[in-house]
């Protein structure tokens, strides 16, 4: 590196952070405008991604096209001119939709700079990729943080573990209790927080956080340079860490294949569900930095007995700071302390010595939790632990909802991650150690997490318990990468996946909430969509929340589907043309004609089970049960409280001309008068439920009933209602069984609504 | 039409209409569904308008077509996902004009590109320009006249020309045409077909059949409308005996302005448009003045006749014209496309003005000669740093640095006009109604020196009221007591929401321009906006609208935006 180029390029980021200086000082923009964060932080970011360009250039990187870059300019004036003039148009959504572009923008910016990189990782992947692997992915962390921060508070733990950095950077300890009573949030939030239910408390009444210090121990410093977005800064630089140390691990697995590594490279840096992370203050992140530069160290071992500082270190501080940073992520440091004593050729005493160290540290943690909060797991229990205790649905409903799971699963939030399908095939049918690290490496940690209720980790974004073994996962996706050129079915599935994913990522990034889903077994998208549509398209996919049909039958026909789709036999044109380009418009069209498919789907499968909480149900009154924010809110049968003059309307889409519903519900009785709820199709009265006892769940059964094709099913509660709370009922779902012949006398046990 | 290696393959033409197709599946199916009918209206509409831009942009785009995907799923994916009203019209129309910019420039601005995009880039265009017609368009011959026939036989007018003049010349000259009507109407169709009969005279070695041909098509605007069509032929005739032309013109423009009884004042106006969408023309080739003069002539005093398309002749013809000198190429280009951007942007959806290049001009400045030497001024300092920079740079780098420049300079302007930040006292989409049940609404108002306040609102049930009847009274008042106040008034202010629908547009008075439309079943609802300019700055407490005492019982005002400026 010559010291002109260096100081050049400090002068351009000297230059582009003096300039926005000058626009947070003098900004066009009032404080409280959403694009103030963004349009500040505009200027360092164009001038990173220049200086990461030019030093790619230098040291052999793609130049990139001027038209392109031209065009990008061009995109971003237009972007940053509406932006400005945002306020004067009043349009709905207009941030939203000018937040998308910008991503855009920067996403087409990232998608050139990526291929241009790619000489610099040659013929063979090298042992240290180029900084520049880090910076790029830094870079846009950065960028999409100011909009992000704004429009999603700290959520979930975050704010807990931003509490504790507050705590350690300007109280030096990690009592809360101060912090509490000084509304040391208002730092952060702008909401009150109150410290979490079970949170443990220290002999003099001292409140605690759950959390353990080490990742806010490593917030500390920017946070009392830059308060929450300095901490917010060090998370996304935490992130693009990984994304370069997923990188610098690949030429384990495949290093012959920079291109292909190159491309599972920006899949993992760039896609979601990291980049959801990369703004977000979760243990996940720094644990798959430390499990990934501990696997490198001991990757690059090779039967080496005899260990020097490097492998001390390399191997033992990753191994012994995972329990430090969550006690869980012991169930990862042990099976790494395994593979590198199998990997150096079974030495005794390092193994020994870190093993020794590895109990130390954790007995060490559960006898501190034992001695200051009398439960050696803080808040949770042995029994919570025991594999033993849950029954193989559990575990097939967390395995498959890690990935499956339309509001939590990795394919959910971004479907190109289907790809991992054929890989894991492929990869099996190799006999790949890849594979087999992959299990050794996670299998003990997701056979605690995932039977789990919370297997999708509580209130957080997507595939959170899983994310620490994103970056075997990204890299297993490169073998299957190579040689698609001459596969149109992998074009296909990269185009469609990848069109959809990005359009994902578009309405995650400019709208942050709708990654922290409501565990009911719907989405904020899928409500969306279903609200305007009167369509219940959320039965159509896969929940582990809420187990259906969708459940079990997407991983059953994915599998075969994507991994068929992905190797259809190679075929040329007519003129010996490659298929990609033509097979991937193919892709994109498929993937849009499913849509079409979908919506066609959801309007002709019959109805047979309403969840009357969902939101194409429509209601004049009542509210959802449990409360929205009740904790392990998966352990209740979610419903809709209807009270008296209240109803609601639900789609049906007949299955045949007789009908017999049951309905589940609950009365409760806040007045000593009489309550009714009428079943009825339309305005057409099929039958009348006068409840008897109550808080108690009651299958109320009508029919079988002739139904007619259009029409709804209103649920209408009635009766007296005399000052005071009112009567009502929680009603849960009603089942609709469409029979071919009319059957038999109900069930014995339910209770029959009055035919009118 | 496509790269060669690619036209070849039919299956791979099949699937550039798949796309599209795929999209326009998604969406019906999405707008078939939808409850509420004015979102499914919008969304069919929408669904229309995408399908039928991302189909030209599939005999555009240029083979991998990223663009023609990616602009189809984004296209899929807004439909879907926003709300309906007009903010999603907009995130449409945005990401279509992406999409034809995106596909335009990478067929366009290749080294040695020849015009094989040049009619599907037409069609795109004329669906932005003229997106209204495919609001449940009816297969009339009239509607596919409109929208095919004209902008197909505009495109190859223009791949005429571009034999002789060179295709970046051409697509000025074509691009300039349709920005006046705005898109290929007949006016301007016919010019460029003129023009490019003229440009066929000059070729050598024609047959008498093909000249007499030429003559026929020459003539033949005059027989449409006789002013503009005369305007057009001598135009026209420039470009094969410029200097017979320029005496022609000289005679047929006073001519003109003999007949149609001209102002000065309104030729000057009329000629202004000249150097404002030219301003490249006001430094011609030597050997190119006749041509610029006899523009500058016709110009000046062809009517308006229907509409400002007329000038479509000789500012195409300036156009042709102009120094190939890539100092002075480069910015005419830059600005062309901004004007064609923003001319699109406002004639679409949501927007739908009935003068879009002047709306989008007035984003500058009101058009007239002031703006025109403004433009021309900035014009002239950019070409002469363009001269000044190819002594010292390369040509790549130099065109680039100065399109890069030339672009700043009209974001600039634009970022100059724009008014101060102000504060929005309702939330967007979300009307609040005054009528007899609710006749006062009130509000709290931040404690800056306020200059003005901006309104968007509309009428229900007062299509029937005379121009500048009363309808509300704004009042602000201060912290002690006292209150200004400006009186909203149906015709000037504000208008009846449903002014477009049929039977209410045959009755109604004349509304004031529309601010915004939405799709409102089978006709496009309007909005107006209006802004109550104080006499002075000055501190205000509390804005309040009251209902106008006289009011019909019926007449209801729907507030969709309040804000407040500094």
């Amino acid at each position: 590196m010559r010291p002109g180029e260096a100081a050049r390029t400090i002068l351009v980021l000297a230059a582009a952070t003096a300039v926005a200086a000058i626009l947070a000082w003098r900004g066009p923009l009032p404080v409280d405008d959403p694009f103030r964060g963004t349009l500040i932080i505009l200027p360092l970011i164009l001038g990173a991604l220049h200086e990461i360009q030019r030093w790619a250039a230098r040291l052999g990187g793609r130049r990139l096209s001027v038209q392109g870059t031209a065009g990008e300019l061009a995109a971003l004036a237009v972007l940053v001119l509406l932006a400005l003039a945002r306020p004067h148009l009043a349009l709905a959504r207009g941030e939203e939709v000018l937040a998308a572009g910008f991503l855009l923008v920067l996403g087409c910016r990232v998608a050139r700079q990526v291929l241009a990189l790619r000489p610099l990782l040659g013929q063979t992947l090298p042992k240290r990729p180029s900084p520049l692997f880090f910076f790029l992915p830094f870079a846009v962390y950065l960028a999409i943080l100011p909009w992000s921060a704004r429009h999603r508070q700290p959520d979930g733990d975050e704010p807990y573990y931003l509490l504790v950095t507050h705590s350690l950077a300007y109280d030096f300890d990690a009592d809360l209790t101060d912090n509490y009573a000084r509304q040391d949030w208002r730092h952060f939030l702008d909401r009150a927080i109150a410290p979490q239910p079970g949170d443990p408390v220290g002999p003099h009444g001292e409140r605690y956080s759950r959390h353990n210090e080490l990742l806010p121990l490593a917030l500390v410093p920017a946070y009392r340079l830059g308060g929450k977005l300095g901490a917010l800064a060090t998370m996304a630089s935490f992130t693009a860490l990984l994304a370069w140390m997923m990188l610098r691990l690949a030429r384990h697995y495949v290093r012959g294949h920079p291109g292909e590594a190159l491309a599972a490279y920006a899949l993992t840096a760039f896609a979601p569900p990291l980049l959801l992370y990369s703004y977000q203050v979760w243990v996940e992140v720094p644990a798959a930095i430390l499990a990934t530069a501990a696997l490198d160290r001991i990757l690059s071992l090779d039967g080496q007995r005899s260990w020097g500082r490097k492998e001390w270190l390399g191997l033992g501080v990753p191994v012994l700071l995972l329990p430090l940073l969550k006690l869980r992520f012991i169930l990862i440091a042990a099976p790494l302390l395994l593979m590198g004593w199998w990997h150096a050729g079974r030495p005794r005493r390092p193994v020994f010595i870190l093993a020794g160290l590895l109990g130390a540290v954790a007995g060490g943690m559960l006898l501190y939790n034992q001695v200051v909060y009398s439960n050696p797991l803080k808040i949770h229990t042995w029994q919570e632990v025991d594999p033993h205790r849950y029954s193989p649905a559990s575990y097939l409903k967390g395995g498959f909802g890690l990935f499956f799971d339309a509001a939590f699963g990795a394919f959910g939030c971004a479907p190109i991650w289907l790809l991992l399908l054929p890989a894991a095939l492929l990869l099996a049918a190799r006999r790949s150690r890849l594979l087999l690290h992959l299990a050794a490496l996670s299998l003990p940690y997701l056979v605690i997490v995932a039977p789990r209720v919370e297997w999708y980790g509580g209130w957080s974004p997507p595939f959170r318990y899983a994310l620490i073994a994103l970056p075997l996962l990204g890299i297993s996706l490169a073998p299957l990468l190579a040689r698609r050129c001459e596969r149109p079915g992998a074009w296909a599935l990269l185009a469609g996946l990848g069109a959809l994913t990005l359009a994902l990522t578009l309405v995650w990034v400019a709208v942050p909430g709708w990654t922290y889903n409501f565990a009911d077994g719907r989405t904020y998208a899928l409500d969306a969509l279903g609200s305007r549509l009167g369509l219940d398209l959320a039965r159509f996919f896969p929940s582990s929340i809420r187990p259906r049909t969708a459940t079990w039958l997407w991983p059953l026909l994915s599998f075969p589907i994507v991994s068929l789709l992905w190797w259809l036999p190679p075929r040329r044109g007519p003129r010996g043309e490659p298929p990609g380009p033509a097979a991937a418009l193919a892709g994109i069209a498929l993937l849009l004609g499913s849509a079409a498919l979908l919506l066609s789907a959801a309007s002709r499968v019959p109805t047979r089970l309403v969840e009357l909480e969902d939101a194409q149900v429509w209601k004049s009154g009542g509210h959802p049960h449990p409360d929205r924010w009740v904790v392990e809110r998966t352990r209740y049968r979610g419903g809709w409280v209807l009270r008296v003059s209240e109803h609601l309307k639900a789609p049906v889409v007949p299955g045949g001309r007789k009908v017999k519903l049951t309905l589940h519900a609950e009365f409760i009785r806040n007045q000593p008068v009489p309550f009714t709820l009428d079943i009825k199709e339309g305005d057409r009265l099929l039958a009348s439920w006068t409840p008897r006892r109550e808080r108690v769940w009651q299958r109320i059964e009508v029919g079988p009933v002739d139904w007619r094709a259009g029409e709804p099913l209103i649920l209408a509660a009635h009766g007296p209602h005399p000052p005071g709370a009112l009567n009502g009922a929680i009603l849960d779902s009603v089942e609709m069984e469409w029979p071919p012949h009319p059957p038999g006398p109900s069930l014995p046990g339910g209770e029959r609504g009055e035919r009118p | 039409m496509n790269d060669p290696s690619v036209f070849a393959s039919f299956r791979s033409e099949i699937l550039r209409l798949l796309a599209p197709l795929a999209a326009l599946a998604a969406m019906a199916a999405f707008a078939a569904r939808e409850i509420d009918p004015s979102g499914a209206a919008e969304s069919a509409y929408l669904a229309v308008l995408a399908t039928a831009v991302l189909l030209t942009v599939g005999f555009l785009a240029r083979w991998p077509a990223i663009e023609l995907g990616l602009g189809a799923t984004l296209a899929t994916a807004a439909v879907w996902s926003l709300p309906p009203g007009p903010g999603r019209g907009a995130a449409v129309v945005l990401v279509l004009i992406a999409t034809v910019a995106v596909a335009a420039g990478r067929r366009l601005l290749v080294p040695g590109a020849g015009l094989e995009g040049v009619i599907p880039l037409a069609l795109a265009l004329q669906f932005l320009l003229r997106g209204e017609l495919l609001f449940e368009p009816t297969a009339s011959f009239r509607t596919l006249v409109a929208l095919i026939a004209l902008p197909v036989a505009g495109a190859a007018a223009v791949a005429l020309l571009a034999r002789r003049h060179s295709v970046p010349f051409a697509l000025i000259a074509g691009a300039t045409a349709i920005l006046l009507a705005p898109g290929f109407n007949v006016a301007a169709t016919l010019s460029l077909i003129a023009l490019a009969a003229g440009d066929v005279l000059a070729w050598e070695d024609l047959s008498w059949r093909a000249k007499a041909a030429a003559w026929i098509v020459l003539l033949a605007p005059i027989l449409w409308e006789p002013g503009p069509g005369l305007a057009a032929a001598v135009c026209a005739l420039a470009l094969w005996r410029p200097r017979i032309a320029l005496a022609l013109a000289a005679l047929v423009s006073a001519g003109l302005g003999w007949l149609y009884q001209t102002p000065w004042e309104m030729m000057a106006r009329q000629l202004a448009w000249l150097p404002l969408l030219l301003p490249a023309a006001l430094i011609p080739e030597r050997q190119e003045i006749e041509r610029v003069l006899t523009a500058v002539l016709i110009a000046a005093t062809v009517p308006q006749v229907p509409n400002l398309a007329t000038l479509a002749a000789p500012l195409a013809l300036a156009a042709l014209a102009l120094r190939r000198n890539r100092a002075v190429t480069v910015p005419q280009r830059v600005w062309t496309g901004a004007l064609l951007g923003g001319t699109a942007l406002l004639a679409s959806y949501p927007w739908l003005r009935e003068e879009p290049l002047a709306e989008a001009l007035s984003l500058l400045g009101w058009p007239g000669p002031a703006l025109a030497a403004a433009v021309a001024a900035v014009f002239l300092a950019l070409a002469g740093l363009g001269s000044w920079m190819g002594r010292g740079w390369s040509e790549p780098l130099r065109s680039t640095r100065l399109a890069g420049l030339a672009a700043a300079c009209v974001a600039l302007a634009f970022l100059l006009r724009l008014p101060a930040p102000g504060t929005e006292l309702l939330a967007p989409e979300v009307p609040v109604v005054i009528d007899a049940g609710h006749p006062v609404w009130e509000t709290g108002v931040p404690q800056a020196p306020l200059r003005s306040v901006v309104l968007e609102s509309n009428l229900a049930n007062g299509a029937s009221l005379t121009r500048g009847t009363p309808v509300a009274t704004l009042r602000l008042r201060d912290a002690a007591g006292r209150t200004v106040g400006w009186t909203l008034r149906a015709g000037e202010d504000v208008g009846e929401w449903a002014a477009r629908r049929p039977d209410v547009a045959r009755t109604a008075t004349r509304p004031p321009r529309a601010w915004i439309s939405w799709v409102a079943g089978d006709f496009f609802g309007q909005r107006y906006r209006c802004r109550w300019r104080l006499a002075q700055p000055d501190r205000f407490v509390q804005l309040r609208i009251e209902r106008a005492p006289g009011a019909p019982p019926d007449l209801a005002l729907a507030l969709y935006q309040l804000e407040v400026r500094r």
